[in-house]
């Protein structure tokens, strides 16, 4: 039976759409089957982040309102086996679907033996959001050390609970090493403190994430990259495995020495 | 009723009371009226000067229709005569931002309430963590309402009619348990020994 996870997190802008594509496809390299599913009618970008804009057809509202067929709608995608977009309306707006109908989208995409299904919710805490997190299991915030952030994710990890979504697990994504070693910027500890949930993973800030976003293909398919490893990580921690929490060093670079001479002295 | 012994030795200096353009207010009340009130309540402190209050409430709340005035009366009478003995709601669990808890009697939270969250009570308020939202003792006008946290760090604190706002900085710093009170119509902080 498969899982339905919802990716959420209050504030716009914090990844949830980059973390959905990079744990869809990090799941799908895994072997597992997974279906990607976009909930932010009207403003979407999942498909764009994936690469599959050019593919779309029928959509989400579609299938909903019964004008195709589940299987029809959904986009497989052809670079890893078993990876599968259901792409939002970009037309139409949060209210054209209903929490209920959603519910019943997730047990019909459980149906398809998919594993994991992945939810992107959209931001905010309204309709959108309702219907995101109705049939799921299991659910992830995503935040940035920001004062901002976590406030809205404190904000959202209280409406799962009130949903009956308890234990929410949490990512903390952009996370600047040296930014947190000079102390203008709050650690992993900090934003545990405040929001007192189970982190499932940090990831640090990443040119990466950018230059594979534009490309249209995940950052967690690239071997080098350091945000695309965290995402590994969490892939495998979903998986039920268990990864330490990746360590951010600074590379002893020789200016960095020189710098650490002086603070001495 | 339980009472400090209020002749502990303050290590704070009053906090700065909150001032009126920052907009806050009670139940759909305007905050001038607030203040008139707090200020009118404040000088009632003995019950010869009852009638001179009431008039006061009465004046203050000409717009407002009867049972508001009764209301005030009733709370005054209801300070006059101090409450003696409370009923208390437990909450076991963390209050997050958004959520909201109120309870006519006082309220004991076993956990955190984090900023965005607001308790409000008649009467005390005991939160076993930190406090980082807002709390509101004694909400029916009960001045001899306190506040305590095992850290508190409000954004905002109101005991009765007094509304005060904490400074800036040094949040992170305070992990001791604290209690908040009021005295001469103003909010003190003292640590809990």
């Amino acid at each position: 039976m498969g899982e339905v996870i919802v990716i959420t997190s209050g504030k716009g802008g914090v990844g949830k759409t980059t973390t959905s594509a990079n744990l869809g496809c990090g799941l799908a390299i895994a072997g597992k089957k997974v279906a990607l599913v976009d909930a932010d009618i009207g403003l979407r970008n999942l498909d764009v982040v994936m690469g599959l804009e050019n593919r779309i057809v029928y959509d989400l509202v579609d299938v909903v309102e019964g004008k195709c067929r589940l299987k029809q709608a959904l986009i497989k995608d052809k670079r890893y086996a078993g990876l599968y977009l259901l792409p939002a309306a970009q037309t139409r707006d949060k209210d054209a679907v209903s929490p209920e109908q959603m519910q019943k989208l997730c047990e019909n995409l459980k149906e398809e033996e998919f594993d994991y299904i992945i939810i992107d919710c959209p931001a905010g805490i309204e309709q959108g959001f309702k219907n995101a997190i109705a049939g799921a299991d299991r659910a992830l915030v995503v935040t940035t050390p920001e004062v901002s952030a976590v406030r809205d994710a404190d904000r959202i990890i209280g409406l799962l609970e009130a949903n009956e979504l308890p234990n929410p697990s949490l990512i903390l994504n952009r996370v600047r090493p040296d930014m947190v070693d000079r102390g203008d910027m709050m650690s992993m500890d900090d934003v545990t403190e405040i929001l007192a949930i189970d982190i499932i993973g940090v990831v640090p800030d990443d040119e990466s994430i950018v230059v594979q976003t534009n490309k249209g293909e995940p950052a967690v398919t690239v071997e080098s990259s350091k945000a695309g490893q965290a995402y590994r990580n969490i892939t495998q921690r979903i998986l039920g495995n268990d990864v330490p929490l990746m360590e951010f060093k600074q590379e002893e670079t020789f200016m960095n020495k020189l710098k650490k001479l002086f603070h001495k002295g | 009723m339980i009472t400090f012994v209020t002749d502990n030795e303050k290590k704070n200096s009053p906090l700065e009371d909150e001032s009126p353009d920052i907009g806050l207010s009670q139940k759909g009340q305007p905050v001038e009226k607030i203040i008139e009130q707090a200020e009118a309540e404040n000088e009632a402190q003995s019950k010869s000067e009852n009638a001179q209050n009431a008039e006061k409430t009465e004046n203050s709340a000409d717009s407002n229709n009867n049972s508001v005035t009764e209301e005030k009366i009733k709370d005054i009478i209801e300070k006059e005569f101090s409450i003696t003995e409370h009923t208390a709601k437990f909450h076991k669990g963390n209050l997050r931002n958004g959520m909201f808890m109120e309870y006519d009697g006082s309220l004991v939270i076993l956990g955190d309430v984090n900023a965005g969250a607001e308790v409000k009570a008649t009467g005390n308020i005991l939160i076993l963590g930190a406090l980082k939202g807002i709390a509101h003792a004694g909400c029916n006008g009960n001045t001899d309402a306190f506040v305590f946290a095992l850290s508190l760090i409000p954004v905002q604190l109101r005991i009765g009619n007094i509304i005060t706002r904490f400074p800036d900085g040094d949040s992170k710093v305070n992990r001791k348990p604290e209690y908040a009170y009021v005295e001469d119509g103003k909010i003190y902080v003292s640590p809990f020994e």
